[in-house]
């Protein structure tokens, strides 16, 4: 285990983030270092935090940390992430386009796009009854971005993570369960 | 001047841009079925050709193209003057059609149901037990022409259709490959080729592979299946000992029964587009539901009953988000408490003592002070004002429902105390035993008496011990 590494990845994981496997530099996927280090003492970083009450968790190509007095219930969090992809998903299909646009990292999707969204009442409600003050486009920032779920590419265009993408094809892709 | 027909043909088939123009125009007038083109356009299409040619070149053809010559050669069904628009004859739009691909007709579901109509007429004709099976007979004869001339107008037609079919796809199969997904421009032109791709299997494809399966058991308005009518009929022939008839018959059908292995093979090749079609068609419907439940939610939520009211993270609608559940909530950038390593209850108490020092020094400056008497006569004044506030002060008693004393002092003082104003109450405060003034909250107050403001923070009333200071 890397001190350094290990010190921000605890930095990365404790602000509700989490580290991706791959991070996205000149269009191009690379290994993230930090996942590396995880991979490398996986049972050594899991029995850190489970001492101080956290579950290190892998999803879909990234690691995050749950806390074990939260799990079994949908939290906050998790739920704000749901809404914001599903209106994502709603505003890429008003406008058109595929969702290869914010999966693919050498596409993209410039946010300046989504600004009509912000003045949408409907989208406006949405966010709000979801406990979401702000408009489409700083939840983006706020939830999907500075959590790691997504990034901007070397052109500064949206575009999701691993496990931003695993999340968004398993929300849009499996049949609906919900009565 | 008039031109012969064979020269007309030929001058068409030389311009065929033209006329595919025209068919153009005519899908994009929504005509594509009927084929009406309208005079002026024809016109204005053949002037912008004749800009292109030589002198020789454009007069030859303005004669040959002309309507006027296209009706005396009869190529026309017919020549509307008063609607500016004609018609040309079917089979000459489909040479035009001929010289390129997929500009041919594909035959959709009531097209092949027409033929297949037609095929059954005829196998009901040939069957009918007045029909004599004579060579010398007319009707007879024209019977068995009618049948050959069905047989090679349906091949012809389903030819026409596989051909058609397989330019469609191949020149929509190539949008889709040549598709980038970083380029925004390209999308519109991809969904479209995809949703026609899968326009071509439900409406083309599948019922042309229908139409040529004599096996299939597909309950149909018109009774048995097309090729086994057509099998039937050629067995009749076959059965009569008409067996050139049959010979020719069952060539036609064993060329159609190829078509199909076509057009399976086409099939084959579309399937990943087609899959890849239903898989959009899946996704838009599968965002466009779980919107609308949010949507609704949102309605039912906020219907101005239950203002700021938010959804609860349990509910039902928010299934299958289990991916991130017990993630972290977002922390804020708080930076630990950095306390001196060693001698921590000393520290702790100097903390104290200097924070108390602040304290008391508040409470002091909260005493504001008076500017001091400028002549004797001012000394005097005040000397006396204070003696009688010395004596009214001792019947002064707090209440304690009202947590700011110095208003309190203020309107004691304000009804009792003759030429009261607000220096008198700076000086009363100071005859008041101040050691238990402490601030009740950091809210500054302010009194104003007459053109005077005195502001000042209100003073702990529970431990507000009021008595006059000592004299000495």
């Amino acid at each position: 285990m890397n001190p350094e590494k290990s010190k921000s990845i605890y930095k990365i994981l404790n602000n509700g983030s989490v580290v991706n496997k791959y991070q996205i530099e000149s269009g191009h996927k690379l290994p993230n270092p930090l996942y590396t280090d995880i991979i490398e003492n996986e049972q050594l970083y899991k029995d850190l935090y489970r001492n101080i009450g956290l579950e290190l968790h892998h999803i879909d190509g990234a690691y995050m940390l749950r806390d074990f007095d939260v799990l079994g219930q949908v939290g906050k969090p998790a739920m704000k992430i749901m809404a914001v992809v599903d209106l994502l998903g709603k505003a890429l299909q008003v406008m058109s386009l595929h969702p290869e646009i914010i999966t693919e990292p050498s596409a993209g999707l410039d946010l300046e796009k989504l600004k009509s969204f912000d003045e949408d009442s409907e989208f406006n409600d949405i966010l709000k009854v979801c406990d979401m003050k702000g408009t489409l486009t700083e939840e983006i920032k706020k939830n999907l971005v500075s959590r790691g779920i997504a990034t901007f590419n070397a052109s500064g265009r949206f575009v999701l993570n691993e496990s931003g993408k695993a999340f968004y094809e398993a929300l849009h892709n499996e049949a609906c369960e919900v009565s | 001047m008039s031109v012969n027909k064979a020269s007309t043909i030929l001058s068409m088939i030389e311009h065929k841009d033209i006329f595919f123009r025209m068919l153009d125009h005519c899908q994009e007038a929504n005509q594509s079925r009927s084929i009406s083109f309208t005079r002026s356009v024809y016109e204005r299409l053949i002037v912008e050709k004749g800009t292109t040619l030589v002198r020789q070149e454009r007069n030859k053809m303005f004669n040959a193209l002309s309507v006027e010559n296209l009706v005396s050669c009869d190529f026309t069904i017919y020549e509307n003057p008063n609607a500016g628009s004609f018609m040309l004859q079917e089979c000459l739009v489909d040479v035009l059609r001929l010289l390129e691909g997929d500009r041919m007709r594909t035959l959709s579901c009531a097209d092949l149901d027409l033929l297949h109509d037609q095929i059954a007429n005829t196998h009901k004709a040939i069957k009918h037990h007045e029909v004599l099976w004579i060579e010398s007979d007319l009707d007879f004869q024209e019977l068995v022409r009618a049948t050959h001339e069905m047989f090679r107008s349906v091949a012809s037609k389903l030819s026409q259709n596989v051909t058609s079919i397989r330019e469609h796809a191949n020149r929509l199969s190539d949008i889709v490959d040549s598709n980038e997904y970083g380029l925004l421009s390209q999308t519109e032109q991809f969904s479209q080729a995809l949703g026609e791709l899968l326009t071509i299997y439900r409406r083309n494809i599948i019922p042309t592979m229908h139409f040529l399966d004599e096996r299939i058991d597909i309950k149909r308005h018109n009774g048995k299946p097309p090729m086994s009518l057509m099998s039937e009929i050629q067995e009749r022939f076959e059965q009569s000992k008409r067996f050139n008839d049959s010979k020719a018959i069952r060539r036609i059908i064993v060329q159609m029964l190829s078509l199909a292995d076509q057009v399976k093979t086409i099939k084959e090749s579309i399937t990943t587009y087609i899959s890849l079609a239903k898989e959009q068609r899946r996704r838009y419907n599968k965002i466009e539901e779980r919107f609308n439940r949010l949507r609704e939610a949102s309605i039912n939520t906020l219907d101005g009953r239950l203002k700021g009211f938010v959804l609860k993270s349990n509910m039902p609608l928010f299934l299958g988000c289990e991916r991130f559940d017990g993630l972290k909530q977002r922390g804020r950038d708080m930076q630990l408490i950095d306390l001196p390593k060693d001698d921590l209850l000393l520290t702790y108490k100097e903390f104290k003592r200097v924070c108390l020092d602040t304290v008391v020094l508040s409470t002091v400056t909260m005493k504001a002070e008076r500017r001091e008497p400028a002549s004797n006569k001012e000394k005097r004044e005040r000397d006396l004002q204070i003696s009688r506030m010395k004596t009214l002060l001792k019947s002064f008693e707090v209440d304690h429902s009202n947590d700011d004393v110095i208003i309190q002092l203020h309107l004691f003082l304000h009804d009792r105390l003759p030429g009261y104003d607000l220096n008198c109450l700076i000086d009363g405060l100071m005859l008041v035993e101040s050691e238990a003034l402490s601030i009740v909250c950091p809210v500054l107050r302010t009194i104003k008496f007459g053109n005077q403001e005195y502001s000042y923070y209100p003073v702990n009333i529970s431990k507000f011990d009021v008595g006059v200071q000592s004299e000495s």
